[in-house]
């Protein structure tokens, strides 16, 4: 049995050191690996970076992450990734991590997704630049988290976990108007969850949104904007795949 | 989040501002939170003791 805690939309900034720390200290009783949905910061500054390394660094679990939109904001995700990375955050972005939890591998898929809305009510490729421009992004980020996740299948992990900022699903936006569901997430993420399987998909954004959904292909999707899950960090107990059998020496 | 409900309620007049208050509305509520059943505020978080079985 694997305990995954996972946790989005923190929104740290300085002045808020602190708050997030002793409750992240405890992961070590509750779970095996810690997985931040974006959102991490306000504005998207290094020093708001600062603050969240300063809440996961030394961690008795690995933390594997992806950026959201907050974190684009000042436009400079890469010195955000790289705050968080020098405090042992694994940031993916159409990625993949392998983590050895407990006696099997955990594969972790990462992208930041973004909107373009779902089945029937979708942006489409079509029109102005800019509108291109946004479907284009949308599909180049599901495309990366297909290839991730695809690189995980062919790796044979015990479990497959798809991590997100966007939603992939609208189930999990109910509570939200849905006059913004377009911007909250899009169908092309689970499109590239459901063509390659995984055990769980995990996202934030939608703040106003409700933690349960599915995909289509029936893989669980948890929407653990903290404002949602309404404590630090929600935990989802997942039962890895056996290890394939091993040839006889 | 995009602060969209936000933008909506004041179109345009001081959106980030708003988005910020309403974090802080927002760990300000997770700071008083009493916490329930399977629920804690991220202050005094001592752990999940029920994690969803999948």
């Amino acid at each position: 049995m694997i305990r995954v805690a996972a946790v989005g939309d923190i929104h740290l900034a300085p002045g808020a050191e602190g708050t997030l720390r002793p409750a992240f200290e405890t992961l070590g009783d509750h779970a095996d690996l810690l997985l931040l949905a974006g959102d991490l910061t306000r504005h998207g500054t290094p020093q708001e970076a600062a603050v969240v390394a300063g809440e996961v660094a030394g961690l008795p679990v690995p933390v594997v992450a992806v950026l959201g939109n907050h974190d684009h904001h000042a436009d400079r995700p890469q010195e955000v990734t790289a705050v968080l990375a020098a405090a042992g955050v694994t940031v993916l972005e159409g990625q993949a991590v392998v983590l050895d939890l407990d006696g099997t591998t955990v594969g972790v898929a990462g992208a930041k997704g973004f909107g373009g809305g779902y089945a029937g009510r979708c942006g489409s490729d079509f029109g102005e630049p800019e509108m291109k421009a946004f479907m284009r992004h949308s599909r180049t980020c599901a495309d990366g988290l297909r290839r991730a996740l695809g690189d995980l299948a062919q790796a044979g992990t015990g479990l497959r976990i798809a991590l997100t900022h966007y939603s992939p699903v609208p189930d999990t936006l109910a509570g939200e108007p849905p006059e913004i569901h377009p911007f909250l997430g899009s169908y092309l993420l689970a499109e590239a969850i459901d063509e390659v399987g995984a055990d769980l998909a995990v996202h934030g954004h939608a703040h106003l949104g409700t933690e349960h959904g599915i995909t289509a292909g029936g893989v669980r999707v948890r929407n653990v904007a903290m404002p949602v899950i309404d404590r630090a960090y929600a935990v989802y107990h997942l039962t890895p795949r056996p290890r394939p059998e091993e040839p006889p020496p | 989040m995009n602060g969209m409900e936000h933008k909506r309620q004041e179109p345009g007049i001081g959106r980030e501002e708003q988005v910020r208050e309403t974090r802080e509305e927002d760990h300000e509520h997770h700071e008083h939170h009493e916490g329930h059943e399977g629920h804690e505020d991220h202050e005094n978080h001592e752990g999940e003791e029920h994690g969803e079985r999948m």
